[in-house]
């Protein structure tokens, strides 16, 4: 117990310390889809200023750090809510107990995205679908068609392989929440941490199946994606809103969040939408 | 002098103070787990339910919450590793004590030891690179229980195998040469004298071994495929108990019944792995207790 009023400095240092890191920087996390755009725009935003007082005059003149992290929507929302991070990233609208825990969050939709269906080119469903109805979908996934033959007899009788995200991505409660709707998702699954690794799964094997972000898959050559009930997933159609399985993306903070963490989010809706564009996701302002 | 004492006893309470603070994390997290561990309170949940038949689908409507699946995922995997594994390590562990010359020993040694101490991620990055696309050639997917086992029987080489060999080691030498001067072969010598003399070591290194991959989470969960599935057989995909926790526990809010199904499956988890470690400790008195003889 003596020996404790000797100790206290260093703890209030190690506090100060600490307390300071956290002043200097905003952390950013949550979902996988949202990662690669947040991360580019977190390195533009660093470029641009290099210190805080850059972006606005009244903050210090400490170097603008930005920590940028995946984890999935779920924790993009729960990282707030436990304090681990100043911004969340979510691909999917935030529910209503999540809103009412956070007691009334400043949300900005940067951008929209489609759920859409994809697989390898090599996949035997290349050759003969162009797309699916939902009910075959619901077919697909919950497992009832578990051979390629079962979704067109004129396929080989081969095992279907579902991959998903695991739990913590937006893609998986939207396509629960509209597709599936009372069906239950085949147990036999494959489950993925992140969108990137699931992508990953899908460019080696031609038998996997999947529902992931249209605006990852858009760029990859070695995969393809499907219409759904005969309406592509293309960007006119995200924005009329005739494909049905599309999503918004936000960026999220706590009630009045911080200086930084507000110029940041300003950044990502104004200077980083041409970003937004570039990586195929589709911008909710006109890019210059 | 005064120093000295000052500094004696500045020791031995700091010492003990460690030991106690070590001790009181470790009732802490103990106690927390089981504090926070219940059965989930939905409608229709019981208790075999829970354990065995139910499915683990906490999306669906209504949410389901079995842990069954993950058990038997733990067991296959684990089960089919040490199965694999125990012959090799018996097999290496015979090459140390009683082949291998000193030189040989000197670098066969720690390099069990270092092949220990490569951290998991790197076993499991290591199986879905090479392992994964190999079982693809013949099955849907190449993430199953076998692959799994596998690279956990590559993990729990080490541990078994080091503890085999100290156990061949430990057997007293004038046994030993006594049966070899009585003209027996070397075989006979071994597997009458040495492995009935060291059975009980090389069995706590099996357990210790199986304990190690009980805990295994992140290799596990690469090369199952993390597929919430009732496995049917050992080409078949699965997520152990570790898995399904490090999958879910992000998105279980907090004291829901998720939440509690995931406390409990970790503290079954820990109570296997406490139980599998007082096995041990039993077994190496049991083996004190019979050099004394």
């Amino acid at each position: 117990m003596r020996l404790l009023p000797r100790f206290a400095p260093a703890l209030l240092l190690a506090a100060a310390i600490a307390a300071h890191a956290q002043d200097t920087s905003i952390r950013i996390g949550g979902s996988t889809t949202a990662l690669p755009v947040i991360s580019h725009c977190a390195a533009h935003f660093m470029e641009k200023y290099a210190s805080w007082d850059k972006a606005d005059p009244a903050l210090g003149k400490e170097q603008t750090v930005v920590y940028v992290t995946g984890g999935g929507s779920g924790f993009g929302v729960k990282g707030l809510m436990n304090g681990t991070l100043d911004v969340g990233m979510v691909s999917r609208d935030l529910k209503d107990e999540e809103i009412k825990t956070l007691g009334g969050p400043v949300m900005h939709v940067f951008a929209r995205d489609a759920v859409a269906i994809a697989t390898n080119a090599a996949s035997p469903l290349a050759r003969t679908k162009q797309g699916f109805t939902t009910a075959e979908l619901v077919g697909i996934f919950s497992g009832q068609m578990a051979q390629f033959s079962h979704i067109d007899g004129s396929l080989p009788a081969k095992q279907v392989v579902l991959i998903t995200r695991d739990a913590s991505g937006g893609v998986t409660e939207i396509f629960q929440e509209r597709v599936m709707k009372k069906e239950r998702m085949a147990a036999s699954r494959l489950q993925f941490p992140s969108t990137a690794a699931l992508i990953k799964k899908l460019e080696t094997s031609d038998a996997a199946i999947a529902f992931v972000s249209a605006g990852a898959v858009g760029q990859d050559g070695q995969l393809r994606t499907y219409t759904v009930d005969g309406v592509a997933p293309s960007q006119e159609n995200i924005v009329n809103g005739k494909y049905s399985l599309n999503r918004p993306m936000l960026v999220v903070a706590r009630p009045s969040p911080s200086r930084k963490a507000q110029l940041f989010m300003e950044y990502v809706m104004d200077d980083c939408q041409a970003t937004v564009k570039e990586m195929g996701f589709v911008p909710v302002r006109a890019t210059k | 002098m005064r120093d000295a004492t000052f500094a004696d006893s500045l020791l031995r309470r700091g010492s003990l103070l460690a030991l106690a603070g070590a001790v009181a994390v470790l009732a802490l997290v103990v106690g927390f787990i089981v504090w926070e561990s219940r059965i989930p309170s939905a409608e229709g949940t019981s208790l075999a339910g829970f354990l065995l038949f139910d499915r683990w689908d906490p999306a669906g409507q209504p949410p389901l919450l079995g842990i069954g699946h993950a058990w038997m995922a733990t067991l296959l995997v684990v089960g089919m590793a040490v199965a694999l594994a125990t012959p090799l390590a018996i097999l290496i562990g015979i090459f140390l004590s009683e082949v291998a010359p000193p030189v040989v020993r000197s670098i066969a040694e720690p390099a069990l030891q270092l092949l220990a101490g490569i951290p998991a991620v790197v076993y499991g990055f290591i199986g879905y690179a090479t392992l994964v696309p190999l079982m693809e050639r013949w099955l849907p997917t190449g993430e199953t229980l076998l692959c799994a086992a596998l690279i956990l029987a590559l993990m729990v080489l080490p541990f078994i195998a080091a503890t085999a060999a100290e156990s061949f080691a430990l057997v007293a030498g004038e046994l030993r040469f006594g049966g070899l001067a009585l003209g027996v072969s070397r075989w006979y010598a071994f597997t009458r004298i040495t492995l009935r003399k060291a059975a009980p070591g090389v069995l706590a290194g099996v357990i210790l071994g199986m304990g190690r991959g009980m805990g295994e989470t992140l290799a596990v969960l690469m090369l199952t495929g993390n597929s919430p599935v009732f496995p049917d057989g050992l080409t078949s995909r699965g997520q152990p108990l570790t898995a399904l926790i490090a999958t879910d526990l992000g998105e279980a809010g907090i004291h829901s019944d998720r939440y509690y199904a995931l406390f409990s499956a970790g503290l079954l988890l820990m109570a296997t792995v406490i139980a599998i470690n007082v096995l041990v400790i039993q077994m190496k008195k049991g083996m004190a207790g019979a050099e004394r003889h």
